[in-house]
């Protein structure tokens, strides 16, 4: 049973029992002062008739000077008074001895009240004869000292009719009232349920994946208390849905992409395997040519696989970090840079602070984020050009910094008339209060090279995104280098700033917190 | 007279690899690394059919379809395997649509099929002595026909198409029979015996160990 359907039954059966109840008590009530009123009626008219009587023969002895009348007498005088009543229509009386009747006016029949005459002094009845109701009294009254009884009966019929009348018209009432109640609690008890049926469907809906359906919220009764908690709880299940749902998006288009970039050199690699099976004669040199794409494809692969690994265990593993001092960790890039950067016909120029300092990071992970930069810019650079590693001590803001979680990729203008336009900056993890003024190191690998479309900036970072894959492919790079970068900026709690003009070069920096030394 | 097939492609690897795949299907054929390129050359009219890349420099491989202005047919060679792309592509009206990486054969065989349908390829084929009307469904040896079955006729037209390329039974049962599976190599065995009999190919029609059979240009007498 639904509840408005309980609330419904339960209510109206609630009103039509005690409606009815207290009219009848009521009705009842007042048919019994009607009958008392008609018995003190009745009482009153016996009385008089009683002393009537006694009157006349006391009046009779004064009259005749008698001392005592003689019973005959006695009873001829009560009999002409019994007679005087003939003819007063509701009342009829009659006079008794010894249980038989002596004399009658207005038919005056004792019927089923006989027992009333062995009754030793007042005594009333109400009995029903035919489709009459009758009151009776009867009283003793002393006639010559001989008993005889008085019986008048008074016909209440009247009063009788009137209660079932009323009673009738009480029941009409009742049914009347009944419907009428029945139909305004209906739409009261919808009514008020109606918001409960809407929340109820609402979240039928939500469940089936409308995940943007929210239930009416109105008024401030406990049902809109439920449906405002309840929207509540949509919105941060709808969040977190969308959330979910953006991560599982960017999670297809990774791997959309990575099965894209594993494609592409497969296919050199079988399409020239299945040459080299399959040709019935293969000369020197096309053996050569064939082995060497294959071989060359095949680096691609292992270069592919080798980011991902990275990628892979930059997000996933904790950071062992160490404090190291920047001239010892400067050198130990520059050794290994150096022979790379020159054999590209480049100039790799390193630049420290003027006083000892410290910085606590992952060694391992610094390191491939240094050589990732450096050989972007390698690939971006020409003979003859300048690489610029660069550390240098900065203050700043954590907020300013982009050292705090941030929100947003807001732009960052910290190089002040720094020749680099158009910056992003990616969010990493940070604790502390925002507007503290923090001691940093600023770490920044600088080309001369073709540089990044302003427009292209905030894409760049993104796993697989190459600006020039023509470019790219040639020097065997899968498109990870700088979202590898990202992490490991995002592993030590930075981001990485990126400044960039077309055709003039790119500068991408990261800051990290200064230690105060080992 | 040989097919002259354009290739759009901007893996210089890629491009180089079906080159050497067409060469030895004894086609001629020029590279076109970007999409804007590659619409002047077909609208050149000078190619009987064009291996078309889809994702490409400047213009996508979908956007030359429409951008070009005669009806040379396009195969689609593509890296993008899934049933969309495919469907858009072959809704285009495009020949095919070959999923990267594939092998050397089956790029052979595709572009053979979409050449006969397109009728840029002749209806005569013919080897040293024997010689294939496609259309007509009969082969002479020295002027006199021989009478082959259905399966051993188009055994004998891939293999004529082929020459000197080692075919696998696989292939031979996936591009003949239509299978994809390789249970019923049996059935090749006993086709090529039937085609070596008839057609007197013992010599030239030689088995390839542990890989399947070849059809070799010169007789190793």
């Amino acid at each position: 049973m639904k509840l408005w359907q309980k609330i419904f039954l339960f209510t109206l059966t609630l009103v039509i029992i005690v409606v009815n109840a207290s009219s009848l008590a009521l009705l009842s009530n007042n048919h019994r002062l009607a009958i008392e009123r008609e018995q003190q009626n009745a009482l009153a008219r016996h009385n008089y008739l009683d002393l009537e009587i006694r009157n006349k023969v006391s009046y009779s002895k004064v009259v005749e000077r008698k001392f005592a009348l003689t019973e005959a007498e006695s009873l001829q005088i009560a009999i002409n008074v019994l007679e005087q009543q003939q003819g007063d229509a509701g009342m009829g009386v009659a006079l008794y001895k010894d249980r038989l009747p002596i004399s009658f006016a207005n038919e005056a029949d004792i019927g089923t009240a006989v027992d009333l005459l062995n009754e030793p002094d007042y005594s009333s009845v109400i009995e029903e004869s035919g489709n009459k109701t009758l009151l009776y009294i009867v009283s003793t009254i002393e006639l010559s000292d001989r008993p005889y009884q008085l019986v008048t009966t008074y016909d209440i019929s009247s009063t009788y009719e009137l209660f079932r009348k009323d009673f009738d018209q009480i029941r009409v009432i009742g049914i009347i009232s009944a419907l009428l109640v029945s139909g305004i609690l209906l739409l009261l008890v919808r009514g008020l349920l109606n918001p409960l049926r809407n929340l109820s469907s609402t979240t039928g809906l939500i469940a089936s994946g409308d995940l943007d359906k929210r239930a009416t919220v109105k008024g401030h009764d406990e049902v809109a208390e439920v449906a405002r908690s309840f929207n509540t709880m949509a919105d941060s299940i709808e969040s977190n849905v969308t959330a979910l749902e953006g991560l599982a998006e960017s999670r297809r288009v990774f791997i959309s992409n990575l099965a894209h970039e594993m494609k592409t050199p497969l296919t050199s690699i079988l399409g020239f395997a299945d040459l080299l099976r399959v040709k019935r004669e293969v000369s020197e040199s096309e053996r050569i040519e064939y082995a060497s794409v294959i071989v060359s494809e095949t680096k691609r692969l292992q270069e592919l696989s080798g980011k991902l690994m990275e990628l892979l265990f930059v997000g996933n593993l904790e950071t062992s970090p160490v404090v190291v001092a920047v001239k010892d960790f400067a050198a130990e890039l520059t050794t290994v840079l150096e022979p790379i950067v020159a054999n590209h016909s480049l100039e790799l120029r390193c630049e420290l602070p003027g006083k000892p300092v410290f910085i606590r990071i992952d060694k391992e992970m610094m390191k491939s984020f240094i050589f990732n930069l450096v050989d972007n810019s390698i690939k971006a650079s020409s003979p003859q050009h300048v690489i610029r590693l660069i550390f240098e001590e900065v203050s700043a803001s954590a907020e300013e910094a982009g050292l705090v979680a941030a929100e947003s990729d807001t732009a960052l203008e910290a190089n002040e008339g720094g020749p680099f336009e158009g910056s992003s900056a990616e969010g990493g993890p940070f604790e502390g209060d925002p507007a503290e003024v923090l001691e940093l190191v600023k770490i920044t690998v600088v080309d001369e090279g073709i540089g990044i479309p302003s427009e292209e900036i905030a894409l760049i970072v993104e796993p697989f995104y190459m600006l020039d894959k023509a470019r790219t492919r040639k020097h065997g790079g899968a498109g990870l280098g700088l979202a590898l970068c990202s992490e490991i900026a995002r592993a030590h709690g930075s981001k990485l700033i990126i400044k960039s003009i077309e055709g003039r070069g790119t500068a991408i920096s990261v800051l990290l917190k200064k230690e105060k030394g080992a | 007279m040989a097919a002259h097939i354009l290739v759009v492609e901007d893996d210089e690897n890629i491009a180089r690899m079906i080159e050497a795949t067409l060469t030895i299907g004894g086609y001629s054929s020029k590279i076109c690394g970007d999409g804007l390129q590659a619409v002047g050359e077909i609208n050149s009219g000078q190619y009987d059919l064009v291996l078309l890349d889809i994702m490409l420099p400047k213009m996508d491989g979908f956007q030359v379809f429409e951008s070009k202005g005669d009806n040379t047919p396009v195969i689609f060679l593509t890296a993008m395997g899934d049933v969309p792309n495919k469907v858009r592509g072959l809704r285009m009206g495009a020949e095919d649509y070959i999923v990267k990486p594939f092998e050397a054969v089956e790029l052979l065989a595709r572009i053979e099929v979409a050449l006969r349908r397109t009728h840029r390829e002749n209806t005569t084929l013919s080897y040293q002595e024997i010689l294939i009307e496609t259309d007509k469904h009969e082969v002479t040896l020295n002027g006199k026909p021989v009478m082959l079955t259905p399966k051993e006729f188009d055994l004998l037209v891939f293999f004529v198409s082929n020459i000197d390329i080692a075919l696998t039974r696989e292939h031979l049962l996936s591009q003949v029979w239509g299978y994809s599976f390789s249970g019923e190599t049996r059935t090749v065995d006993t086709h090529v015996q039937q085609l070596r009999k008839k057609l007197i190919l013992h010599d030239a029609l030689v088995t390839i160990p542990r890989l399947g059979y070849r059809l070799e240009s010169r007789r190793n007498l």
